[in-house]
């Protein structure tokens, strides 16, 4: 067997520039941005979600909600139709609804703003799932089904019995390297870095496009930002 | 503010939690607790292989393959493209093939048939065995009927140079007719060809992000343009305004600021009014019209033809002499001197027995005398101005008078008729809004319009095309970055000079069309298409999926039932996979050496092994050698022996756009070729006036030339067929096949749009991408239509007509046109809830205007998926859906 | 002879339960809850259920038992320590009750190892143990004496003299002044797990300590009566039935209070119309879980409240059984109806909804906004199991323990 490799050291290297972490201060606190008029509503950044976590069947950390009528089905707005999409992943709180409940500490904030999960520690309690404003947890209620014979992604699979969620792609940040899922959006519709340098793109973004968080008024305070869709510029009729 | 709500926050939790104990909230470091952190760092794996994404797609997106222990266990897009705008290419599909290529529905060895053709009962063969029976066989087809009735089909090359070129250095050694995938997937714009003499010419996506306002017509860039959708809101972000036709509230039309719900087929009509307002309001660009295209070019009242200079008796008209033309206004700013023409790249030299190249006459108003004009440059001899308007009577050679009368006479009396009310009443569009449109388009510039299968997959798909890029030219929105008329449907493009491989020394492959495997000879048929004279005895498909892709499917049986043989080659299970004789089982792009492009990029790219191929997989290469090696071993000798990257040093070799580019570099990334930044179409036309049209890679320049003698821009088409069926001028045709199924009978207008979730039927079965939908066809149906016909969400529904019937479940919803169905393209027949296909329903009628010339993938019949009428009826209840859902 | 043949067939009976309960639940844990229908949008389905329900029969055992204590209800006394048995028992089974509930119930442990004191689940395992522990310190008082004479070694070396009788009751005074207060936690915190939930609009309410507490005094109030019938009928202990019909006034009392608070708290949902909190509601009038809320209101309130409220009715066995079973019956549909339709309603109301978190059924996708939740039969079994280990504990501790108050103890 061949001697294996980090995939991120192995990238070649156009496509490891292509991924580094940009503007990144000595203690970070990383954050989201998703654009809504920029998205698609493709799913790559899900697909590629479930790729690179290894993510069962049924099972999705992130997933692209059509506000609108059904699956990129549209609604009936101020006499007209009216969609757009809105992806949502745990939307690593500064103050967490998930981390409070758990009787364990089996998720827990981290200095740097993630909301991880251990999930050697976990009791399977599920308080946390109930716990969430924004159903972006995930459960292991048996054994995980893949639809391929072997293990994929880059990071070891959960037990059954446990909870899983977004890790904001926790092994690659440590590697230097952006979420899979921002490097993954063909809308360039993600972003990610560091609130906590004046120069990353997350905080000008921010600070220019009227970001607002979802659920605002839970105080959950999310460290995900939403840029609301453009105005059209429709005719007077 | 923010802080002291944290703080707040912060306190309230140390609170809550001292109240019941003394422990402490705070401090939850990694260190304190002592279960695993989550990882840090990533698995290891094997290696990182470089390689392209290539379905019948028109993304060519390049990707990385993630190998451990022999299996690939992630795809992710490269991102290395040199410029920073193309990264990331891919989409959700892309990221998932290798789900196909270690999936359940992997053919991993030969199989041969054993029950009925369809049955889809095999027994596993080794290659020996398939092998020799294909070689025996078609030895006997071809010795008994002859070679050209086997069929070889094979989908777009443009996105497999080397393994698809295979088939054709084979058809070009053994005899076998190719047929071709542009025109049969109905996405040849034959717009395209009869009015600018090109295959199709568009520009590369990138340049969306520079038009000022973009018309999108009939095309859903945000679900079949998933890499290249983000241009399009780059536009918007810097300001631009986009503007889309579609008669579905489609995921595009939700982006943009205004949605046009257009009547199905009725494109043609709304450009014509768009057209009209622009000449009306006077915004148009005369010189524009005047230097590129033949509006000022003279007609004959008595024949319809051209003028010719040669008609005219002698001294009648000025004659300035070749390369007289200069362009007018701001035109032809960079071209050589006068006297001089501009060389057209991939021109043959003149042979001295050619006839010479026609001459044609316009109007100077400025002299009151006809002046010549000649093909070997645009533009208008110095001075001179034409007449767009106005009778003239002139002296032919013959003694005769004639009256003659500018072109664009001709389509202005056309358009003089579609006032926005007319138009309106057609198209269902609003007349105030085609006025809105027509006006910001004609003044918000650069505009682009981007035009797609929607509008181009109907029989009169050319007028659309015409239509439109007359809109274009009004407004002088060619050839320049921002603006254009392109036509994005399919990966036809191909972008080198591939004749080293695809052609055997001298020999090349006979190419049919292949809508005449399904339909048979047509009574128009062009005469110089090398139609087999005993019919079709065999197929080899590879890299289709032709038997539910195909139109009018239950037709393309009839021949099937003839073919002695059938071969398919593919790499999962699918439908036509099941009425094969002979399965041979392909490697998948992951396993093999390709070499790709596409038109929305301009980059050349490999496709390199990740893994080798699963089972017995192979690539179609290999197949093709060890096929020739048993049929004819001296051509293999001579042929055949060569590696992947022979070929494709061998073509790289021919220079061309690919010129300077090695092997090497394509190892290491993708490399733009030799054209224009931003690659936009035209630019020498427009900049040098070197005459229409650029050459149409493979065809040889002289062949596409041919579609447009005077060598401009043409909206005026004086062959024969275009007078007698009185198409000369763009013009609106309603539906063909309203004239098959009556409207009042089969009241539902069908649409089989392109899915996002699939590259027509590739990725279909990915369980991944099946979560999200559901994996289950629905007919996407306007709650008035359901309503009519007694059907509610869920329902079972069988949309028919005279070719056939397919079933499956009604999805209600306002973003749907009253009386139209859409289901989209591509379902297997496992995922509709009966019938084989779709296509069981579309039509397989030829335009005859599509076979004046016959230069398969440039001007061929082009299939018009959209232009079929049904009926619709429900046939059952909505199915009971995983307990876990709530109705 | 009879009797113990009778008993026999009972004991025989749920332990067969009890087994039966036993292997569903190795079931489960070999497969992991997958064998529930539990999934992501419905996360907490029949074990929770139960666990509330016998959090609630505890609370309201002991609740009983001590407000008769302290309030001089002296006509409760026959019956103080068969509720005092059923305090113990409902407040094991609520805690037997967490363990197959847990995706891991192997690491039980984790919960005293890393407890993590900001989860109200943390609190109420705390409570529930403080609690355990108060009551069986409970029966021990009631039951001491008795055992030091018959010299059992339950008594724990006490002896049968005035002192050890005095301390009795100082005792008995004492764990009266801990239990109703810790009776009152108990259920208070509970009601915590679920009413401090901002991500659900059902919950969220201050009214939800309050309402537990009445419906634990409810449901505590119905088993004891229900109990005592039977333990009166197989003569382990006596009282009147001018008690019963006390007890029936006091379940009638109770009823009413938990009528208000349900009507407030809906009142105060539905009133300002947002959304959030009204949409709940409106599907527990009329939405799936409606039958629920409906037999809840009319046989768990509303007949029970009719046959109690007057005349002679509550004064006779039968009609106070009945009465006194629909209450519990009625308190339990409500905490299934309070789980469920807080869970029904997600606070991401986008479609598709949230990850269902098992392979989709072909043709179905992966995702659901809500869920119709109905236990599957593992869940059934394993709850039946966990039933019958209270009846056979409530048995032991009725052929066990001395439960008939003694006539010198009456003075
Ligand atoms: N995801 C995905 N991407 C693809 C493909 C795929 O299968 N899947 N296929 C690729 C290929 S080969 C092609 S050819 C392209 C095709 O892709 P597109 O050019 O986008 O064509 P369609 O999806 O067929 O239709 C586009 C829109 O036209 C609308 N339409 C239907 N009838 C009419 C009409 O009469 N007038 C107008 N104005 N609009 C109409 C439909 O409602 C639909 O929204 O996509 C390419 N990209
Ligand atoms: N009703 C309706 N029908 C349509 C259309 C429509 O709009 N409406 N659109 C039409 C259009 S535009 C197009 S382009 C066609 C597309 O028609 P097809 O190109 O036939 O459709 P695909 O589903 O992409 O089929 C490609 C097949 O090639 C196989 N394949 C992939 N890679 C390889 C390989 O490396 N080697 C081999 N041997 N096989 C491989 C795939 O598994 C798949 O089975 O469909 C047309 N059909
Ligand atoms: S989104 Fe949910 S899971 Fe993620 S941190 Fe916030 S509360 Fe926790
Ligand atoms: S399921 Fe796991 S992480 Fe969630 S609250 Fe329970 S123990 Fe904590
Ligand atoms: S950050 Fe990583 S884990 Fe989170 S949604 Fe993106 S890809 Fe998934
Ligand atoms: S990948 Fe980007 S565009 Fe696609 S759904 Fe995700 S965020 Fe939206
Ligand atoms: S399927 Fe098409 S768009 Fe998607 S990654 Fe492949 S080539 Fe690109
Ligand atoms: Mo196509």
């Amino acid at each position: 067997m061949p001697d294996k490799v980090s995939p991120i050291e192995a990238l070649p290297a156009a496509s490891r520039a292509f991924g580094e972490l940009r503007a990144v201060s000595a203690e970070p606190r990383w954050a989201m941005v998703v654009d809504l008029e920029r998205c698609i509503g493709c799913w790559s950044c899900c697909v590629i979600c479930k790729s690179e976590n290894n993510v069962p069947l049924g099972m999705w950390w992130n997933r692209i909600n059509t506000v609108g009528a059904a699956l990129d089905t549209p609604r009936e707005e101020h006499g007209g139709l009216a969609m757009h999409w809105m992806p949502l992943a745990c939307q690593h709180c500064e103050n967490p609804a998930c981390t409070k409940v758990c009787p364990v500490k089996a998720t827990y904030s981290r200095e740097d703003g993630l909301v991880v999960q251990d999930d050697e520690r976990c009791i399977g309690c599920r308080y946390c799932l109930v716990a969430c404003p924004y159903g972006v947890r995930v459960f292991n209620w048996g054994r995980p089904e893949y639809p391929v014979p072997f293990p994929m992604g880059m990071v070891e699979p959960r037990p059954v019995g446990t909870m899983e969620k977004c890790t904001f792609c926790i092994h690659r940040l440590s590697e230097g390297q952006v979420p899979s899922c921002i490097w993954s959006c063909p809308a360039q519709a993600r972003v990610f870095g560091d609130l906590n340098h004046p120069d990353s793109e997350v905080n000008r973004l921010i600070r220019e496009r009227a970001a607002f968080q979802l659920l605002e008024e839970r105080g959950t305070d999310p460290q995900v930002f939403y840029l609301p869709p453009r105005r059209k510029r429709g005719w007077e009729r | 503010m923010k802080l002291t709500r944290r703080q707040f926050l912060k306190l309230a939790g140390v609170v809550a939690g001292a109240a019941t104990t003394t422990a402490s909230a705070g401090g939850l470091t990694r260190e304190a607790l002592a279960g695993r952190s989550p990882a840090s760092s990533s698995l290891p794996v094997d290696r990182v292989v470089r390689t392209t994404c290539s379905p019948n797609c028109t993304g060519s997106c390049g990707q990385l393959a993630f190998v451990r222990d022999g299996n690939i266990v992630k795809v992710q897009q490269a991102a290395d493209y040199p410029e920073p705008a193309y990264n990331p290419r891919g989409c959700m599909k892309g990221v998932s093939y290798h789900l196909l290529v270690h999936g359940p529905d992997r053919i991993l060895a030969p199989l041969v048939r054993e029950g009925e053709r369809g049955s889809g009962s095999f027994r596993k063969a080794t290659w020996d065995e398939v092998l020799d029976r294909i070689a025996s066989d078609f030895k006997r087809i071809g010795d008994t009927w002859g070679w050209d009735t086997i069929h070889v089909f094979g989908q777009v090359p443009g996105s497999g140079y080397i393994q698809k070129g295979a088939n054709y250095r084979a058809c070009a050694v053994l005899g076998m007719t190719h047929g071709t995938s542009f025109d049969f997937n109905g996405d040849l714009p034959m717009g395209m060809p009869i009015t600018f003499g090109v295959q199709n010419a568009e520009h590369e996506a990138k340049d969306w992000a520079n038009s000022r306002f973009l018309l999108v017509v009939g095309a859903n860039p945000l679900e079949t343009r998933i890499p290249d959708a983000h241009f399009l809101l780059d536009a918007c972000e810097r300001g631009a305004r986009l503007v889309v036709v579609d008669p579905t509230f489609s995921s595009t039309a939700a982006k943009a600021d205004a949605w046009l719900k257009i009547k199905p087929g009725t494109d043609t009509a709304l450009a014509l009014a768009l057209c009209r307002r622009v000449v009306q309001t006077g915004k148009a660009d005369w010189d524009f019209m005047r230097t590129y295209t033949d509006a000022p070019l003279l007609v004959r009242h008595d024949t319809g033809k051209r003028l010719l200079a040669e008609d005219l008796a002698p001294g009648q008209a000025w004659d300035p002499g070749p390369a007289a033309g200069v362009g007018l206004g701001d035109y032809g700013r960079q071209a050589p001197p006068l006297g001089q023409a501009p060389v057209v790249p991939g021109a043959a030299k003149p042979s001295p027995e050619a006839p010479p190249p026609p001459r044609f006459v316009a109007w100077d108003e400025s002299r009151r005398r006809p002046v010549v004009i000649t093909t070997d440059r645009l533009g208008l001899p110095a001075g001179v101005q034409a007449a767009l308007e106005g009778v003239f009577t002139l002296r032919l050679a013959d003694g005769q008078s004639v009256d003659v009368t500018p072109g664009f006479a001709l389509v202005a009396a056309e358009l003089e008729t579609w006032t926005p009310e007319h138009a309106a009443q057609i198209t269902g569009v609003p007349a105030d809004l085609i006025v809105q449109v027509a006006d910001a388009y004609a003044t918000e510039r650069p505009a682009a319009i981007l035009m797609g299968g929607g509008a181009n997959h109907w029989y009169h798909g050319d007028m659309t095309g015409r239509a439109f890029a007359l809109l274009a030219s009004l407004t002088g929105n060619i050839g320049g970055s921002g603006g254009g008329f392109s036509v994005y449907v399919g990966q036809y493009k191909v972008r080198v000079d591939v004749s080293p491989w695809w052609n055997a020394g001298d020999k090349k492959a006979k190419v049919v069309p292949s809508i005449y495997f399904t339909r048979g000879r047509t009574p128009t048929i062009n005469e110089t298409v090398p139609f087999p004279k005993n019919g079709w005895k065999a197929l080899f498909c590879s890299f289709a999926n032709m038997f539910i892709q195909g139109m009018d499917v239950n037709r393309l049986h009839q021949t099937l039932a003839d073919c002695e043989l059938v071969v398919v080659v593919d790499h999962q299970m699918t439908d036509t996979v099941k009425y094969a004789d002979i399965v041979l089982p392909a490697a998948t792009w992951y396993e093999k050496t390709d070499l790709t492009a596409t038109p929305l990029h301009p980059y050349l790219q490999l496709q390199q092994p990740a893994i080798p191929p699963r089972g017995e997989a192979r690539s179609e290469l290999w197949i093709w050698q060890e096929l020739v090696k048993r049929i004819d071993p001296a051509a293999y000798e001579e042929y055949f022996r060569m590696t992947e990257e022979e070929a494709i040093e061998a073509i790289l070799a021919k220079g061309g756009p690919a010129e300077g580019i090695t092997l090497e570099q394509l190892k290491q990334g993708p490399v733009r070729l030799k054209v224009p930044d931003p690659d936009v179409p035209f630019v020498q036309q427009i900049n040098q006036l070197a005459p229409f049209p650029p050459r149409s890679l493979p065809a040889a320049l002289g062949a596409t030339a041919a579609f447009i003698p005077t060598r401009r821009i043409e909206f005026y088409k004086d062959h024969d067929r275009f007078l007698k069926l009185k198409q000369a001028v763009p013009t609106y045709m309603p539906p063909h096949d309203d004239l098959i199924h009556e409207p009042a009978e089969y009241p539902i207008q069908l649409l089989t749009p392109h899915s996002k979730w699939r590259i027509h039927s590739s990725y279909a079965n990915v369980a991944w991408l099946n979560e999200i939908t559901g994996g289950r066809a629905p007919v996407l149906l306007h709650p008035k239509t359901a309503a009519e016909h007694g059907i509610s969400e869920g329902d079972l529904v069988e949309l028919s007509n005279t070719r056939g019937a397919v079933r499956a479940w009604a999805h209600l919803t306002t973003a749907a046109s009253p009386g139209t169905a859409t289901l989209f393209e591509g379902w297997w027949s496992n995922q509709l809830g009966g019938g084989k296909s779709v296509n069981e329903l579309t039509s397989s009628e030829v335009n005859p205007i599509h076979e004046v010339f016959n230069v398969p993938n440039m001007w061929a019949p082009s299939t018009p998926w959209k232009d079929c009428r049904c009926r619709l009826a429900k046939v059952g209840g909505p199915q009971t859906r995983s307990e876990v859902k709530d109705a | 002879m009879r009797q113990s043949h009778a008993r026999l067939i009972w004991v025989s009976l749920i332990s067969a339960g009890f087994l039966a309960g036993l292997g569903a639940w190795i079931y489960q844990l070999t497969q992991g809850l997958i064998v529930s229908n539990m999934r992501n949008p419905v996360m907490w389905g029949l074990y929770i259920t139960f666990f509330m329900f016998f959090v609630g029969l505890s609370a309201g055992g002991l609740i009983v038992a001590s407000a008769g204590r302290l309030f001089g209800g002296h006509r409760l006394k026959p019956i103080v320590r068969l509720a005092v048995v059923e305090a113990t028992v409902a407040v094991m089974l609520a805690a037997l009750f967490l363990v197959p509930d847990l995706g891991r119930p192997d690491r039980l442990w984790h919960l005293f190892r890393y407890p993590h004191w900001t989860s109200p689940l943390m609190w109420d395992i705390a409570i529930v143990i403080i609690y355990l522990i108060i009551s069986l310190l409970y029966v021990w008082v009631y039951t001491r004496a008795d055992h030091a004479q018959l010299g059992s070694r339950l008594a724990f070396g006490t002896g049968t003299s005035e002192a050890d009788s005095r301390r009795d009751e100082r005792m008995k005074a004492v764990l009266a002044g801990v239990g109703l207060p810790a009776a009152v936690l108990l259920h208070s915190i509970t009601a915590w797990i679920f009413g401090l939930q901002l991500s659900r609009g059902f919950w969220y309410t201050a009214i939800m300590a309050p309402l537990f507490i009445s419906s634990a005094l409810v449901s505590g109030t119905g088993l004891m009566i229900l109990l005592s019938l039977v333990a009166r009928r197989v003569k382990k202990i006596t009282f009147s039935d001018e008690l019963l019909g006390f007890l029936g006034k006091l379940l009638v009392t109770f009823i009413v209070v938990e009528a208000f608070l349900v009507f407030s708290d809906m009142l105060t949902a539905a009133y300002p119309g947002a959304e959030f909190e009204a949409g709940p509601m409106a599907r527990l009038l009329s939405g799936r879980y409606a039958p629920f809320f409906w037999f809840e209101i009319g046989a768990g309130l509303l007949i029970p409240f009719v046959i109690l409220v007057g005349g002679r009715r509550r004064f006779r066995p039968p009609w106070a059984a009945a009465a006194a079973a629909l209450a519990v019956v009625g308190i339990w549909v409500h905490r299934f109806n309070l789980v469920l339709n807080g869970l029904s309603y997600a606070t991401i109301t986008e479609p598709p909804g949230v990850a269902i978190g098992t392979a989709p059924a072909p043709g179905t996708t992966s995702f659901a906004l809500t869920q119709f939740y109905y236990p599957s039969w593992v869940e059934w079994i394993v709850a039946l199991g966990l039933l019958c280990l209270g009846a056979l504990l409530f048995t032991a501790a009725v052929v066990k323990l001395p439960l008939k108050e003694k006539a010198s103890q009456h003075a």
